[in-house]
């Protein structure tokens, strides 16, 4: 499903952010990668959202070979999975319907089956009731969800989720990563990126540790120390 | 892609016109301005030049034709001038009424030489083209029957380099004013794009191809070039008619004449709202697209 295979990634001012990083995620597996601000958890993410590409080495995602994809197949990648942001990323302008609405028709999926699965997933997540509201109408854990809804959407076989907790409260961040256990449950694989151990610790799923930018540990159904 | 996709999209520049009021207005307002501007220095030259062709059109070539020519020559010769080129319009005195005319100004001084050849038969000549006004007062001098010919060249002169002068100074500041105006509105139409940077960045990460993002930003990008269109047209519409009406009924009557020359809005009504409409929708649509195209590197 996920493949690094001594991925290295050295930006153009010199800065080494991967060195030499392989391991293989199964489908229906759920990964945390963990490690200290600028470990190179972000510079992994983009990899795999095809942002940046390999210095290095090979990635395989869902099928498609990272290291020799096109401009013109990215967003053919980007639909076959679900991104789910710290910062929620959703459009302000389009309500919670209208955002999680964008994610079916870039697939150019039909008005009809758009019109049953967008309140469909919306329900999943809770939010089946805020339909017509606007992104800034809604708390930080609800928008997270809008987000988690827009990711679920199209069914992808990945969801790949950067610090989803990171600006939201404790107690809905559990909420969120309860959300994604119950999504990984149906056979979805999630790599979630946090830095919140007690998270980690607490959901006692596989566990991807990047220290300066090596893999320092890969630990299955592990946890972390703070 | 699904025709509900594309409607969709389509909808979605529309909104998109709606929600983000404030940049639309200013998008609006600049193409609004610079279309204004433009147009009415295009208006002012045609006037120019309509005026400058007015004033032509009063310089005439008067030709006199020789008392002792025979009636076949005279028939002749009249063939010919009407078979002239360059010639909008002939006015034929025969010397009867060449000396009614003078008679009727000097009344009694020339009681008693009605019999006589005083005044030559004449032939009144305008032109389509000033400038060629030598030529044709060479070829008319080389005709059968000529006695005299007659023609404001140093006038013809002045007139058509006044002529070329304000073609060229006209086209000059058009074109200038149409530069500036185009990198005007595309820092505006790039600042309403600026603005919606992270709103692009979104689309890419759901995996929205480019040219999914640009249709709405095109079809916005349309509908504003269309609306200062429409706001231009009108604007210009009503400062020139009232200007026209202005001029028109406080004008002496030695420039009467000048000011029946002058373009009503009606005769370029249906050419200004046109070239208006492909100018505001091509430099709107063009102009999202090029402005989208750098945000779209995700």
């Amino acid at each position: 499903m996920i493949c690094f295979d001594s991925v290295s990634k050295v930006y153009s001012n010199g800065t080494k952010a991967l060195d030499n990083v392989s391991f293989t995620i199964e489908k229906g597996e759920f990964a945390f990668i963990v490690g200290a601000s600028g470990a190179g958890k972000s510079t992994l993410l983009k990899l795999i959202m095809a942002e940046e590409k390999t210095s290095e080495g090979t990635i395989t995602v869902n099928g498609f070979d990272l290291s020799h994809l096109s401009q013109k197949e990215i967003p053919a990648l980007r639909k076959s999975m679900g991104i789910v942001f710290q910062d929620f990323r959703l459009i302000e302008n389009m309500t919670v319907y209208e955002n999680v609405e964008f994610a079916m028709r870039v697939t150019n999926a039909s008005t009809r089956s758009i019109r049953r699965r967008v309140p469909y997933v919306l329900g999943l997540v809770g939010l089946g009731e805020k339909a017509r509201s606007y992104p800034r109408q809604l708390s930080g854990g609800q928008q997270q969800r809008v987000a988690l809804a827009r990711a679920l959407v199209n069914n992808p076989s990945i969801i790949i989720a950067d610090e989803p907790t990171g600006n939201i409260d404790p107690e809905m961040s559990h909420e969120i990563v309860e959300l994604l256990n119950e999504i990984n449950h149906c056979g979805t694989t999630i790599l979630m990126v946090t830095h919140e151990h007690r998270l980690v610790n607490e959901f006692g799923r596989r566990v991807i540790n990047i220290k300066d930018g090596k893999l320092a540990a890969d630990i299955p159904d592990g946890s972390v120390r703070k | 892609m699904r025709l509900g996709s594309f409607t969709y999209l389509l909808k979605q520049g529309a909104k998109n016109t709606y929600i983000n009021k404030a940049m639309s207005i200013a998008s609006v307002g600049v193409l609004t301005a610079c279309l204004v501007i433009v147009g009415f220095s295009m208006l002012l030259s045609e006037n120019i030049k309509s005026i400058i062709g007015f004033v032509q059109q009063q310089n005439e070539i008067i030709v006199y034709v020789d008392p002792s020519l025979s009636a076949d020559g005279q028939s002749l010769l009249d063939k010919q001038i009407r078979a002239l080129d360059n010639i909008s319009s002939v006015e034929y005195t025969s010397k009867e009424e060449a000396f009614e005319n003078q008679h009727e100004k000097l009344g009694e001084l020339l009681d008693g030489y009605e019999n006589e050849d005083i005044f030559p038969a004449s032939y009144h000549l305008k032109m389509k083209d000033l400038s060629l006004i030598e030529d044709n007062v060479e070829t008319i001098s080389k005709l059968e029957g000529i006695y005299k010919v007659d023609a404001p060249t140093d006038v013809a002169e002045v007139m058509v380099k006044t002529e070329q002068t304000v073609t060229v100074a006209g086209s000059v500041v058009v074109i200038a004013l149409l530069v500036v105006s185009l990198v005007i509105i595309m820092n505006t139409i790039k600042i309403t794009v600026f603005s919606r940077r992270r709103e692009i960045n979104i689309m890419k990460y759901v995996g929205a191809t480019n040219s999914f993002i640009r249709m709405p930003f095109l079809v916005e990008g349309m509908i504003l070039g269309a609306v200062a269109a429409t706001v231009s047209f009108l604007l210009v519409w009503y400062l020139y008619t009232q200007i026209y009406n202005g001029v028109a009924n406080d004008m002496t009557s030695w420039l009467s004449g000048a000011v029946a020359s002058l373009i009503p809005f009606k005769a370029i009504a249906w050419k200004l709202i046109l070239a208006y409409l492909a100018t505001g929708i091509l430099v709107g649509g063009f102009g999202s697209l090029i402005s989208t195209r750098k945000h779209l590197k995700v």
